[in-house]
């Protein structure tokens, strides 16, 4: 089976370490991305199986992302999953309205994590 | 013409004739009522043998089933423990991640403004709060001066004098102040959403202090992590800022001597 590829975006190191650490113990390839402008780009560039996007960035924010990345035939169905600190009703539906599968709230846990990533793309767990 | 009348013996005769044809048939019927009961008494202690055998066998599937029942109990049990066993193991891997982060994180910079941002961000990240002031102490260490904040207004917490107010406590006892465990006679209005003050000590050596406010809507409360990392910040943040405090010291004698 082929390694699934999934893209990390968030501007904020400890996320993104904290993130590498809990997905690393599966069998998927890591791409991150630091801001808004770079996730679209890494998006197009890596064709990525599942995307962790964060909401509040510089230069662009994860719902524009979202509808950026929605507006490619090819990415339509790629499962992105909001990581937000803002799980309020209005901030979600912003979220889906912009075209996200899934969202999590800040902190997470692995277990949180895992589960929502491995229901999108399968067991992975080793 | 009348027909002539019978004698009486060739009636007699006729009557025990029929009589004995009669007991005859009888003898036959009950010959084969005898071979039918005998037959249907093979039939039936062969179908009581069935049965018996049948009753048996459920009787085995009974205590096979209740075997199995068990089995299944005990197996579903032995699931549920390791279900557990998983998520305790999966919790305890996020607080070690979370703690290894913070540490690295913590220790990663020697600049003082990166060092005070990526206290915010293991603050916002990891425990989730986006009401946050962090406070450096003045040289003569008789009140803290607030040096960022997140979320609050700022105003009220420019300058916090040692021993007033809950924040102020906290930095001159170097005691962490926890809303809802510690006691809170003293809270200024200012103080009325703090959940935690973490007091920064190095070397027995004021540093500073961080106020945490509010916590994220979706987080119901702190959580044992959330204390592995205030215990963290006080340690680690403080040295963390000491060893940029020195940095910029060396810095600044390095430029002199050039």
């Amino acid at each position: 089976m082929s390694r699934k590829k999934i893209l990390l975006v968030d501007d904020s190191s400890t996320v993104l370490m904290m993130e590498r650490m809990i997905l690393n113990k599966g069998s998927y390839d890591l791409v991150t991305a630091k801001d808004g402008s770079e996730a679209v780009e890494r998006a197009f560039a890596e064709r990525p199986d599942l995307i962790l996007l964060d909401v509040i960035m510089p230069r662009m924010n994860g719902f524009e992302v979202c509808r950026k990345i929605r507006e490619d035939e090819a990415m339509k169905g790629v499962p992105i999953i909001m990581v937000t600190t803002r799980g309020e009703g209005e901030n979600v539906e912003n979220g889906f309205q912009s075209g996200c599968s899934d969202y999590i709230t800040k902190p997470f846990s692995s277990l949180e994590l895992l589960t929502k990533i491995e229901s999108y793309l399968g067991e992975e767990r080793r | 013409m009348k027909p002539a009348n019978p004698s009486p013996e060739s009636y007699v005769e006729k009557v025990r004739d029929d009589t004995r044809r009669y007991v005859q048939a009888l003898l036959e019927e009950n010959g084969k009522l005898r071979v039918l009961t005998a037959s249907l008494e093979s039939e039936n202690r062969f179908l009581n043998e069935q049965v018996a055998s049948l009753q048996k066998d459920i009787e085995s599937h009974w205590v096979e089933r209740d075997r199995l029942q068990k089995s299944i109990a005990s197996i579903e049990d032995e699931s549920r423990r390791f279900s557990e066993q998983y998520v305790e193991v999966e919790q305890q891997n996020t607080d070690l991640a979370s703690l290894y982060v913070a540490s690295y994180r913590l220790h990663a910079t020697l600049d003082r403004g990166e060092a005070l941002s990526i206290v915010q961000d293991i603050i916002c990240n990891l425990i989730g709060s986006e009401e946050i002031a962090i406070f450096e102490a003045d040289p003569s260490e008789s009140a803290l001066s607030l040096a960022v904040s997140l979320g609050i207004e700022p105003a009220p917490f420019r300058t916090v004098p040692l021993g007033r107010g809950l924040i102020g406590r906290c930095a001159r006892t170097g005691q962490m102040h926890l809303a809802g465990r510690d006691d809170d006679a003293g809270r200024r209005p200012e103080e009325q959403d703090l959940t935690a003050c973490i007091p920064l000590h190095f070397e027995g050596q004021l540093l500073g202090a961080v106020a945490i406010f509010r916590l994220l809507p979706q987080k119901a409360g702190l959580v044992a992590l959330d204390h592995e990392l205030f215990e963290l910040i006080a340690t680690h943040a403080a040295r963390a800022l000491y060893c940029t405090d020195l940095q910029s010291r060396v810095a600044r004698v390095a430029g002199a001597v050039r």
